[in-house]
């Protein structure tokens, strides 16, 4: 059973998704990437958040006074139009959709470091360090290296100068 | 008082009036007007803004950005939220004139007076506004008043509960703009914290 609160988390995760993808690609952040040229990330992103926005107008009704569940039942059954269930009331308040939201997007920024970082594992972690050996810092750094290999780096420095 | 009541129902019946003549319109309107089509993409562009940019200096401006406009949007739902218990309790529309207002929007049970909605919508795009002028804090008011057009439209609000709603929104914005530069270095501490984590 997937409720309109399964619906709307799903929704703001693959829009999510997308987002950071089309963020990293113009940042040029290659350790946040899933691919290696940006167009793909360009391309992924926009097909991510036009298939988030989809299954929310389409698939999921989003009128809030329409408080109903869809089981994966009623997705075959009805494919991708709207079973016109009974009103019932508001399901989604400010607050609900305000945590929601966050829940979802830190899901998404959570897959987008998994993924990246598993799909560049072999990325070259010294592709953006300069003259001095010295990488640069924060989100800048995601440029040349994973986030699971800037972490690994951190790590490896802060026992270092114990 | 009853001279700007009465020129603002005036108003509201000229805008709802040409709802229920144009489907495509209707559609639209009633989209842009929903409770989650707009503040979406508001959301998603913070998100857009904080992780991209080219350059460190501008991803730092960026970030001020969507640190400002999330704090005015918490800002502007606090006060909202103060207006719904102690403020008038004024009818929508479609409950003081139900058989003259056209609603194409579902019936919502809270308040007319202020607009939530357009504080929100104001709130985010002026928060942005106010840490980065450029073609995004434009495009993010554009939406914003598209949204509040929809709302009169689709006969959930009058022109008056818009404008107190954006008065309220930008008043936030100005708000949390202050309180972040009183709180400095707290936002600057909060930044660098999320640098050392690879997330600023």
């Amino acid at each position: 059973m997937l409720t309109f609160v399964g619906v709307y988390f799903l929704f703001i995760y693959l829009a999510s998704v997308g987002v950071l993808q089309i963020a990293v690609s113009y940042s040029k952040l290659r350790g946040l990437s899933f691919f290696t040229r940006p167009i793909w990330g360009y391309i992924f992103g926009f097909l991510a958040i036009v298939g988030g926005f989809s299954w929310f107008y389409i698939v999921g009704n989003p009128h809030p006074e329409v408080a109903y569940t869809i089981s994966v039942g009623d997705l075959f059954r009805y494919g991708f139009s709207n079973p016109n269930p009974p009103s019932t009331g508001l399901i989604l308040g400010a607050g609900e959709s305000v945590f929601f939201f966050l829940l979802a997007v830190g899901f998404a920024l959570l897959t987008t470091i998994a993924i990246s970082s598993i799909v560049k594992f072999r990325i070259s972690t010294r592709a953006l360090e300069d003259k001095n050996g010295e990488a640069p810092e924060g989100l800048e750094a995601l440029k040349g290296m994973t986030f699971f290999q800037a972490i690994t780096r951190s790590l490896r420095n802060g026992q270092g100068k114990e | 008082m009853d001279a700007i009541i009465s020129a603002d129902e005036t108003l509201f019946f000229w805008i709802n009036g040409i709802a229920g003549k144009v489907p495509i319109l209707d559609w639209l309107m009633k989209f842009l007007g929903d409770d989650y089509f707009v503040f979406a993409i508001m959301a998603l562009i913070l998100l857009f803004l904080w992780f991209g940019f080219r350059r460190a200096v501008q991803g730092e401006t960026n970030q001020r950005a969507v640190l400002c406009a999330a704090g005015a949007v918490g800002l502007a739902a606090i006060v909202i939220h103060l207006f719904t218990v102690y403020g008038p309790d004024r009818l929508r529309p479609y409950d003081a004139y139900p058989d003259l207002v056209n609603l194409i929007a579902y019936a919502r049970t809270d308040p007319s007076f202020p607009s939530e909605s357009a504080a929100v919508s104001f709130a985010f795009a002026t928060g942005v506004w106010l840490m980065k002028r450029g073609r995004l804090a434009a495009a993010m008011f554009f939406v914003a008043v598209l949204l509040c057009l929809a709302r009169v439209y689709t006969g959930v609000h009058y022109p008056l509960d818009i404008l107190a709603g954006v008065a309220i929104g930008i008043l936030a914005s100005l708000a949390a703009f202050g309180i972040l530069r009183i709180i400095e270095p707290l936002p600057t501490w909060f930044l660098k914290l999320m640098r050392i984590h690879y997330m600023a």
